[in-house]
């Protein structure tokens, strides 16, 4: 099962004097359990790319296949069903927050389903639980009165609570502070690991793609330009520099030692990795010199 | 100067808590210094800044700014215009329909000739490198040409000092150079006093001195170097460390000859490969 892109193209304002071609022949598979790491400049056609993924846009031109089934083409798809499967978390979806507490901002999209008390009551629970908020303490305070980090927890786990199977996510750590940054990374890679969710992280973090993500894909100016491992991608040192998205620090600080007569690997991404790979050549050498 | 002396600020929460957001802190900023302030929401950084230019008085202590009390009230306005403000949120920032309306906002409300404000708006939008841009709604601009219009229309009120409360935290990496390259050229070429409070690392590293705050203290202070040379203090603190400090930290354990105090690639580089 898998979310497809094919020949996909989007123009925004077609046939207008403010026609402009957002998206042009993506071709994107994203696999069960995948968690892909989309990278590109504000402009580069990232959110506009995910709001096709559960049916918010419809392509001008190209497919878009959910498990399979091509959801603007096929007749009696309905999209209600479309975007239970796939989830999006806009940026600051805290800013959607609006229920008097917490509990009821989750429970909100659960009773549109139509579900009954017990079950919604119980997706609350297991959607605070998996962001870390308690459940007792805070179901009757008003979301407004939660810090920045709190908040958002909260609008992501009001996408939760739908039990989607595809989790995109768009620049969920923006605007928060190191310690919340990583709290909700973290969580969202249990969610891939554990539950087994398809996630589709958009983001402006190089180094927050290189730990987390299975493959990457870089855009520009509406299109894929680069598109693998992290590691693959990240040797396109170049072309990145030049899309001005750049490379995780330790990677251009392999690449330099490297320059500079080292004798290193350069598809290094973490700086555990950087130590070993330092720490394997300084010993090494230090052997030869002796 | 600003002279911070047995700072202490109490938030009356009205629930019978009162929380203590800073703690009897002392600190001196020296005209022409660029500041960068660390530390996780709610460890007192925002309110401090806020003592700065009397949105906030403290309930201990006091705040100077060049022989000016803060808690004096009759000063309000010298104080607001010798300490400006850039927030976070560049949209919450801008109030009128063209950038240069915007920049003139705060000079006209000081009552200045026409012939004056114009003046003060040319310098500031050049000064950010908005010039092109005077007659665009603010709208029509992107994140980091928003912030730059906010930044001019602080300058147009030619403050001494300028108080950036993460300003680059709803930036993309494109928004975060122009406004850090803002930064930078006005405490360079202008002379302007910086203080940047800031989540990011790559923007501390370029301050004069950096400020690591934790529940309403300064836990740790001294230049870019000295303070992320802390490696292990900052990560217990849950902080982010330029990644090139983690690095160093790091290779130090095991080979002793690496030293601590490097934040830079370069540096690292000239180490390894002397």
């Amino acid at each position: 099962m898998s979310l497809v892109l094919k020949n996909l193209y989007h123009t925004y304002q077609p046939n207008t004097p403010n026609e402009s071609h957002a998206l042009k022949n993506i071709n994107l598979t994203i696999n069960d359990g995948d968690f892909i790491g989309i990278i590109g400049h504000t402009g580069s056609g990232k959110s506009t790319l995910i709001q096709h993924l559960n049916g918010l846009l419809k392509p001008s031109k190209g497919q878009v296949l959910v498990d399979g089934v091509d959801i603007n083409q096929t007749k009696g798809v309905h999209l209600k069903e479309i975007r239970l499967r796939v989830g999006i978390v806009f940026q600051y979806p805290e800013h959607q927050l609006f229920e008097e507490t917490v509990a009821k901002d989750i429970a909100f999209g659960p009773k549109n389903l139509g579900l009954n008390e017990k079950e919604i009551v119980k997706r609350v629970k297991e959607a605070m639980q998996i962001v870390q908020l308690d459940y007792n303490t805070l179901k009757n305070i008003s979301p407004f009165e939660l810090s920045g980090g709190q908040k958002r927890r909260v609008a992501i786990a009001g996408v939760l609570a739908m039990k989607p199977k595809y989790l995109i996510l768009d620049e969920p750590t923006a605007g928060l502070d190191p310690k919340g940054r990583e709290e909700i990374l973290t969580q969202i890679q249990m969610l891939q690991k554990e539950l087994k969710l398809t996630v589709v992280l958009v983001s402006h973090s190089m180094d927050d793609v290189a730990r987390f993500a299975d493959h990457m894909v870089v855009m520009k100016k509406g299109e894929i330009v680069l598109s693998g491992k992290p590691k693959e991608v990240f040797g396109h040192y170049e072309e990145l520099e030049q899309l001005g998205v750049g490379v995780p620090t330790v990677t251009k600080l392999m690449r330099q030692l490297r320059m500079r007569g080292l004798d290193v690997l350069t598809d290094i991404i973490t700086i555990e990795e950087a130590k070993n790979e330092i720490l394997r050549v300084w010993q090494t050498g230090g052997q030869k010199n002796a | 100067m600003i002279k911070i002396e047995n700072l202490t600020h109490i938030y009356n929460s009205g629930q019978n808590e009162n929380i203590r957001a800073i703690d009897n802190l002392t600190l001196e900023i020296h005209s022409g210094e660029h500041i960068a302030v660390l530390g996780h929401n709610g460890c007192g950084k925002s309110t401090l800044a806020k003592h700065l230019n009397a949105l906030l008085l403290p309930t201990e202590g006091t705040v100077v700014i060049d022989d000016v009390d803060t808690a004096n009230e009759a000063d309000l306005w010298t104080i607001r215009q010798m300490v400006g403000m850039v927030f976070q949120n560049p949209d919450n920032q801008l109030v009128a329909t063209t950038v240069e309306e915007d920049v003139a906002f705060g000079p006209e409300n000081l009552g200045l000739a026409p012939e004056i404000i114009r003046e003060r708006v040319d310098s500031a939008l050049a000064a950010v490198g908005m010039t092109d841009f005077r007659d665009k709604g603010p709208h029509l601009l992107s994140g980091g040409q928003k912030q730059r219009v906010a930044i001019a229309g602080v300058i147009a009120m030619r403050p001494q000092y300028i108080v950036f409360d993460e300003p680059t935290a709803m930036l993309d990496p494109r928004g975060r150079q122009e406004v850090i390259a803002t930064m930078q050229k006005l405490n360079r070429e202008e002379g302007l006093t910086i203080i940047n409070i800031t989540h990011f690392m790559d923007e501390a590293v370029l301050a004069d001195r950096v400020i690591v705050m934790g529940n309403g203290k300064i836990i740790l202070e001294g230049t870019p170097r000295e303070v992320f040379a802390q490696v292990d203090i900052l990560k217990e603190m849950r902080l982010d460390v330029p990644p090139i400090a983690e690095l160093a930290a790091l290779l130090h354990k095991e080979i002793e000859s690496i030293p601590l105090n490097i934040i830079t690639v370069e540096e690292l580089v000239n180490i390894l490969c002397p």
